[in-house]
């Protein structure tokens, strides 16, 4: 089972917490789990999480080459987005207006997969500007890349439910189409 | 799931009774042998068919194939035949590549003949068709292009030069669906459409030079033009970006409209609104759409083959003809009897391939004896099969399987199975390998999936299709 771990330092806007995610097994598609300590850390995880397994084993933009493939620590080095240090940084606004806070953080991702589909971008930061139940208006930061590890065709809504535990932490597993 | 819970009908065929969930409005049906049977009864395939049989306007059964494996919403293999007077239209039931589905194209060539031009063929074909993860094609469509090919399909790049007549006459539908309207299609959707045609996409999406290495069948072969040794071509894709946008864009629209219709699902990926609605007839302009897209993507991928043809073979060998091209995600309208009524249903096929019987009026004239052309590939490496259609598949609503089915995860395909590994042993079988990464030919090692002849027997036995022949790869390219 891949696990990564992540905690992070806060930008101004937000306050302080950490997130972490693992990929499940599936039959067929992908399982992303999270937890994370705020709504905010959940979707920021769950962001990092996608990022993850879109860019798994690709190599970084101006790097590809035809039937080369890097190691596996390709992955977790291009998840922090250092290794292509002339890589193309893009930022783009997105607002989701959803039926439920449920509906809000599939919404929120299969938004981001059509950018990244678009610009040929892993993005795997974000600035929230306003989180309710069913509102997002969020800033996402990525860099440009030239070949994907693993295409995700959608986010799905199948059996997700965040809960929250005793500790107050968020908990949430997404499956994905791939 | 308990095996004790089925009711055996026959070798082939096993029934969840309505009453074993107070939910079902049907009972449920599924195609298996007892080999199969271990490993469907491991995961949760069947309780997903289960939730089949709760859609509203459902007829007769909640279907699988015997590809059948757990996904979500419907499983992968599952077929449900709505009645659009009473019934919904769910974006779910047929998953997110809509119009995923095979090409096949024939050469006139036997494997002998051009055994020593294969490995430059993939090459090329691999330089001309984009099979990376991500990859569209350097021009851009612009978007009144774009409108036309969703509205008319790989019509649309025939007449403008990029295939033959004939290609339409053996496709599906003729190429397009006539109820595609490109104005409910989205901005996001089209955009994401317009540097994506004529591209294979990654996952399990391959093209395959195969030769025919079997044949069951000599006077349906014939009728196919295929003959033992020839060397085809098979296109696997559907209608990328596209394609998934229009089905993300509709579940979240319909999702919003259940409590105004009254609807309840089990699975919120199931998100439905009654066919006939205002919204359900947009929902299903849309996905006919996306269907047309995917039609014209394997079209200009045909295109792009054949200049590799013409490239290595010479601009005086014969064109590669195109066999047949079927969807096997798809929401069709077909017209079956209920209760000895003719009714029209919302056919909704989600890993289940068309197959039509001899004589129906919507398959080509030159196949009206034989019977539809069922495309079903293997896993990559392994074999494929032709089979035709029959009478008896109006069990199935005239449907087969759509493959292998997985029974691995891909990450755990990836972490059993070394991609170079993989690559050594199909190269030590004769197979040529072109493919991006490593780590996506490991997700789709033969390993990670059931055995394709299993499941095609089945198909067989049952009478769903027949078998015509059986193809071998002798190289592989994919992302």
């Amino acid at each position: 089972m891949t696990h990564f771990e992540r905690s992070e330092k806060k930008g101004s806007e937000r306050s302080e917490g950490s997130y972490s995610f693992k990929i499940l097994p599936h039959p067929a598609d992908v399982k992303l789990q999270i937890t994370a300590s705020t709504k905010e850390e959940l979707f920021q995880g769950a962001l990092a999480g996608m990022a993850s397994i879109i860019s798994s084993e690709a190599p970084p933009a101006g790097r590809a080459g035809k039937n080369k493939v890097l190691p596996s620590r390709a992955r977790q080095v291009l998840i922090d987005a250092k290794l292509s240090k002339n890589a193309q940084i893009v930022k783009e606004n997105i607002e989701v207006q959803s039926l439920d806070f449920n509906a809000l953080l599939v919404d929120f991702l299969s938004e981001v997969l059509a950018k990244t589909d678009i610009s040929h971008t892993v993005f795997n930061k974000l600035k929230i500007k306003k989180l309710t139940d069913n509102f997002l208006q969020t800033e996402i930061e990525g860099q440009k890349i030239d070949y994907f590890g693993q295409e995700i065709k959608a986010a799905t809504h199948h059996g997700l439910e965040i809960k929250q535990d005793k500790s107050g932490n968020y908990g949430v597993t997404i499956l994905f189409d791939i | 799931m308990q095996k004790e819970n089925l009711i055996k009908i026959n070798n082939y065929l096993w029934e969840i009774p309505q009453s074993f969930r107070s939910d079902m409005l049907v009972p449920a049906r599924f195609f298996a042998n007892e080999k199969l049977m271990g490993g469907i009864l491991k995961d949760r395939s069947l309780e997903q068919l289960i939730n089949v049989c709760t859609l509203k306007g459902i007829k007769r059964y909640g279907l699988a194939m015997p590809d059948i494996h757990e996904g979500y919403a419907s499983p992968i293999g599952g077929v449900a035949a709505i009645d659009i007077e009473e019934g919904i239209i769910s974006p779910g039931m047929q998953g997110y590549d809509i119009n995923c589905g095979m090409r096949i194209l024939c050469s006139e060539y036997s494997e002998a003949e051009i055994k020593d031009k294969i490995s430059k063929l993939a090459e090329k074909i691999y330089q001309e068709v984009p099979s990376g993860l991500g990859k569209g094609r350097k021009i851009k469509m612009n978007m009144s292009d774009l409108d036309k090919i969703l509205e008319r399909g790989a019509q649309k790049l025939v007449n403008d030069g990029y295939g033959e007549k004939e290609d339409l006459e053996n496709c599906e539908a003729g190429g397009f669906l006539e109820n595609a309207d490109a104005s409910v299609v989205s901005l996001l959707a089209k955009k994401r459409g317009q540097n994506q045609v004529g591209t294979l996409g990654s996952g399990n999406h391959f093209l395959e030079i195969q030769k025919v290495s079997e044949i069951y069948d000599e006077k349906i072969a014939e009728i196919f033009g295929l003959f033992q040794n020839q060397i085809v071509i098979m296109v696997h894709t559907g209608s990328r970006g596209l394609g998934h946008q229009v089905a993300t864009d509709y579940i979240k629209e319909f999702m919003g409209l259940m409590d105004k219709y009254q609807i309840k699902i089990p699975d919120r990926e199931f998100a439905c609104v009654p066919f006939k609605s205002p919204e359900g007839q947009r929902g299903f302009r849309a996905s006919q759409a996306a269907a047309n897209y995917a039609w014209a993507n394997r079209q200009m991928i045909t295109y792009y083959v054949r200049k590799a043809w013409e490239h290595v073979l010479g601009k005086k060998t014969s064109s590669l003809k195109t066999l047949y091209d079927v969807a096997h995600n798809i929401i069709k309208l077909e017209k079956y009897k209920i209760n000895n009524q003719l009714i029209e249903l919302a056919i909704h096929r989600k890993g289940a391939t068309r197959a039509f019987p001899p004589h129906h009026p919507d398959i080509p004239a030159k196949y009206q004896e034989a019977g539809q052309p069922v495309l079903i590939p293997g896993s990559m490496g392994t074999t494929s099969y032709i089979l035709h259609g029959t009478k008896e598949a109006e069990q199935s609503f005239y449907s087969a399987c759509h493959g292998a089915g997985r029974t691995m995860s891909r990450h755990e395909a990836i972490r059993k199975v070394q991609g170079q590994e993989l690559k050594k042993a199909m190269e030590d079988q004769g197979i040529i390998v072109k493919v991006g990464f490593l780590s996506g030919l490991a997700e789709e090692a033969p390993a990670a999936y059931k055995d394709i002849n299993e499941v095609v027997e089945v198909v067989h036995q049952a009478g769903l299709a027949k078998k015509v022949v059986q193809l071998k790869p002798l190289a592989v390219i994919k992302g």
